[in-house]
């Protein structure tokens, strides 16, 4: 059944064909107990994909305790009235699960698969755990020392801590700023009982939406649902705060580490609820696509292909509901770090006003056909679905994305390229070695030294 | 079984476990829902695959499946690290970039032109023992890519200025996933410890002064060395028509002559080092790193990829270090007083050689000569205790749905067809694999930990910013 689906939705976007009702006849919604189902039926293996979603996420940690809802997630393996953290690991494991869990800042998800045949046992483990977690303290101490010691080990990761930084400033009093993981101080103070109060607030307050792929014996589900999670569908969704404007940055924000040999480069900036809300979701992400994803793309080429500065160069634009981020994400050698800058720019600034008739339908042929792979699996296919559902956008809109893409004119492209990417309203970030902060003022950068450690 | 790889025009690295993915298909699957890993009469895997060798030695795998109009395309070179001589590390890696660097017919840039162009996606890695090349793309390109990849196994141009600037890039990625890494300079070291004096002991992305002295020259013949029909293999998986896709093929490849003396050439160059054990063992390498939090690795000497061996150790390491309920987490992380954040065991099986693993990060404030004296002090223990009936099927239950969890797509079932034909000379071979898994007992098991896990052959590396 699935691949009859992607076959029409492979059709549109090779031959821009576009099939309707088509997911009418194969994806069927229910409403179990008041709460919303989606069942993509697959019977071509023995294997079953299921996703519980919340539509609240890291926005509903209560202030200070930021962090709680996914270690609420996190910890439901830790420990119920009857079973032990070792006890429920070694079953869940025992039957081949996969599970584990999602957290945005808007919504979040619990998602477990396996073999069919161990549905129903999996799943009222599963239900057991939302029902009756403990989250007991010398578990929740074990994972608090567990994640306070990764994120001290941040440090060694210079494109990590380079991301994290760049989040945190580029999101500045945004609303969306601090980590869905919480940081150090929030996580030192979370409790079981704020885990448990978190735990019941998702199982009763929370909007929920159940996502299932796989083949009939799955619906076996609403019973298990209704009886071992006592769920019901009188959750409500919050509303989430609106991004007015874009941060303004107009230094360089250089984080220093000394003895690297190699400079972190992040450039971005917020996508503001408006437009976000005017859904050029496929706009942006032909923007993205163009300008940093895949070989083709106008920083690969202009920077590793062109010039040899960096390994790698990519381009992202991607929102949910309330806000977006855009950005282009790089590195190169110290001793280049201004030539790479400098070449960014010059390569954003000539996509904003120039773009061949060559290179603007081979990008559209190249988003429109990784659209199609990136759908060839079914359980991307359903977290599709859910995500779909998360921002308001109907199902048919994954058959049309070709289309809007044929749409698109190029002058549409350069403005989208111009007002996502353009220098000036973009927080830049470079991770490095600190003797490149004279090298960079040299060369007439403004530059503001940040602490890393103030962002853990 | 250790088929391990990272992605994106590089070179491979390690991940924490070890796995068998047998893809039952796309092709038939004949699997009962209430089947398990033990009950093999339910467990019927039939990949409906045609194999065909050219007279030139090409051999082609080809499986259909009509769902999506799309196919994928893998290219398996056999060549990788353990042939580059000392001045030339890194030559296989490099010459894997530059074949997206044009031939004679598709010039610089037309490959990746051709392939993102038409909705594609394509890239490549180098391991220690092939190079491998993949497309996915929709059908109807089928033909072009068959003629592209003909066009660059004979007639690569490695243009002087394209290799120069694509030297830097390499050596960027080198200190991407290395050199500014403390888990990528661990796993350096171990690879250069633990094969040392063999072909393995040198990495695949290179030594920084052979990537800087490399020249164009070397690596033309390099690769008129070992990119020929003989020395490859081709799988394509996906809306295709076998017939017509191996005439094609013969076609377009069927008149690239071989290398001649290949397999001499080969047999020659390895049996320079051989691949005995030759590094000393039962000790502590300290390495100069960043995190406050120690890194480790603690080895031990194992067996190539296909010895009976080989399969009882990928169990052992998923019994012992494979997931949060394995006896290691249980023991050193879910604990009230962890020694660990986190702890994975591995068995590293090669062409010719394999190292069995432990590695993960001592928790904060305890130290790697603790973690080592824990380790090593137990391994006797960890025999006897780990073992078990219970845990030799949960293990054999995890096997069975990652197998089945690899089906979703053609490019994981050209990859599991591809890898079973380049390692074991027959895609088929998964059947016998499966068999092999399906038999080990527990006594097999402790037999085997019993003989490799040994303190006296272990060695022990470590990462932290602690140490000079």
């Amino acid at each position: 059944m699935k691949y009859t689906v992607l076959t029409i939705l492979a059709l549109a976007v090779t031959q821009n064909a576009l099939s309707s009702n088509y997911l009418d006849d194969h994806v069927e919604k229910k409403r179990w107990n008041g709460i919303d189902v989606v069942w993509l039926e697959d019977s071509t293996l023995p294997t079953y994909d299921i996703s519980f979603y919340f539509g609240e996420g890291a926005l509903g940690d209560p202030k200070g305790l930021e962090g709680a809802t996914e270690i609420t997630l996190n910890q439901l393996t830790s420990g119920t009235s009857k079973l032990n953290q070792k006890q429920i690991i070694e079953q869940l494991e025992f039957y081949g699960a996969r599970y584990g869990s999602s957290v945005t800042h808007e919504f979040a998800d619990f998602s477990v698969s396996g073999l069919v045949k161990d549905f129903k046992p999996t799943m009222r483990l599963v239900c057991s755990l939302f029902k009756d977690s403990m989250f007991p303290k010398a578990e929740l101490d074990v994972l608090k020392t567990r994640v306070l010691s990764s994120i001290k080990s941040m440090v060694t990761n210079h494109g990590a801590l380079a991301n994290h930084v760049f989040r945190a400033e580029s999101l500045r009093g945004s609303g969306y700023s601090t980590p869905v993981q919480g940081n150090i101080e929030s996580l030192k103070k979370i409790s079981s009982e704020n885990l448990k109060a978190r735990l019941k607030d998702l199982n009763r307050h929370v909007k929920k939406r159940i996502y299932i792929k796989g083949p009939k014996q799955v619906l076996a589900f609403k019973d298990i649902m209704i009886n071992d999670c006592g769920w019901r569908g009188d959750g409500s969704k919050i509303s989430y705060p609106s991004v007015n404007k874009v941060i303004e940055n107009p230094e360089i924000l250089f984080v220093s580490m000394k003895g690297a040999n190699q400079a972190q480069v992040r450039i971005g900036r917020v996508m503001t609820s408006s437009e976000v809300k005017a859904d050029r979701t496929e706009l942006t992400s032909f923007a993205a696509k163009f300008m940093g994803g895949g070989f083709t793309s106008r920083l690969v080429q202009g920077l590793r292909v062109e010039r040899g500065l960096t390994y790698s160069a990519g381009a992202y634009a991607s929102s949910q509901s309330a806000y977006g981020r855009a950005g282009i994400s790089t590195f190169t050698k110290n001793e280049t770090i201004v030539e790479l800058l400098t070449a960014t720019k010059s390569i954003i600034k000539k996509s904003s006003k120039e773009i061949n008739e060559e290179l603007f339908n081979r990008a559209k042929m190249n988003i429109k056909g990784n659209y199609l792979l990136g759908l060839e699996s079914t359980s991307d296919f359903l977290k599709n679905l859910m995500f779909y559902d998360h921002i308001g956008k109907d199902y048919e809109e994954i058959y049309k994305f070709s289309a809007h893409i044929d749409k698109i004119e190029r002058s549409e492209l350069r403005n989208m390229i111009s007002d996502l990417y353009g220098w000036s309203k973009q927080t830049i970030l470079v991770l490095g070695d600190p003797s490149l902060i004279s090298v960079l003022t040299k060369a007439g950068f403004k530059v503001k030294e940040v602490d890393y450690n103030s962002y853990l | 079984m250790s088929l391990k790889f990272s992605q994106s025009r590089m070179v491979t690295h390690w991940g924490n476990r070890c796995i068998l993915i047998i893809t039952v298909s796309l092709l038939t699957v004949g699997c009962a829902l209430n089947s398990t890993m033990n009950d093999s009469s339910s467990e019927e895997i039939n990949l409906k695959i045609t194999k065909k060798t050219l007279s030139n030695g090409l051999t082609v795998l080809v499986g259909e499946n009509h769902k999506l109009p799309i196919f994928s395309f893998y290219t398996y070179y056999k060549v990788g690290g353990k042939f580059e001589r000392d001045g030339i590390t890194g030559a296989s890696h490099l010459l894997e970039h530059m074949m997206f660097k044009g031939a004679k017919k598709y010039g610089e840039g037309e490959f990746d032109k051709f392939i993102e162009g038409n909705g594609g996606k394509n890239n490549a890695y180098t391991t220690n023992d092939n190079t491998v090349y993949y497309e996915n793309l929709p059908s109807q390109h089928l033909n072009k890519v068959i003629d592209i990849e003909a066009d660059r196994m004979q007639n690569l141009l490695l243009e002087p200025s394209s290799f120069e600037r694509e030297r830097n890039v390499v050596l960027e990625e080198r200190k991407m996933r290395y050199e500014n890494s403390d888990r990528g300079k661990l796993f350096l070291q171990m690879m250069k410890e633990v094969f040392k004096g063999t072909p393995y002991g040198t990495s695949v992305i290179g030594k920084i002064e052979d990537l800087k002295s490399v020249s164009r020259d070397e690596i033309f013949e390099y690769f008129k060395t070992f990119y020929a029909p003989n020395n490859a293999i081709i799988v394509i998986v996906g809306d295709v028509d076998t017939e017509d896709t191996i005439s094609e093929i013969e076609k377009k490849f069927g008149d690239i002559p071989k290398s001649e003396n290949l397999d001499q050439h080969k047999k020659e160059q390895l049996s320079k080092l051989g691949f005995d054990f030759k590094g000393k063992f039962n000790r502590h390498v300290k390495l100069k790193g960043q995190t406050p939090n120690p890194n480790f690795m603690l080895t031990f000497p194992a067996v190539k990829i296909g010895e009976k061996d080989g399969f009882i150790l990928d169990i052992l390491a998923s019994i012992i270090g494979g997931g949060e309920s394995s006896y290691y987490s249980n023991k050193y992380v879910l604990t009230s007083k962890p020694l660990f954040s986190n702890i994975y065991a591995a068995n590293y099986t090669l062409q010719e050689s394999g190292v069995f693993f432990i590695g993960g990060e001592v928790i904060s404030g305890s130290s790697p000569n603790k973690a080592r004296k824990v380790l090593t002090d137990n391994l006797s223990v960890i025999c006897e205790e780990s073992i078990n009936e219970r845990a030799l099927q949960k293990v054999k239950n995890q096997y069975f749905i990652d197998m089945v969890s690899g089906l979703d797509t053609n490019a994981g079932v050209a990859k599991f067809v591809g890898d079973r034909e380049f390692f074991f000379g027959d895609y088929r071979f998964y059947k016998k694999e499966l068999e092999i898994y399906r038999s080990i007992t527990t006594d097999e098991l402790k037999e085997a930990c019993s003989k490799y896990l040994v303190k006296d052959k272990h060695l022990f590396i470590s990462i932290w910013n602690k140490h000079k």
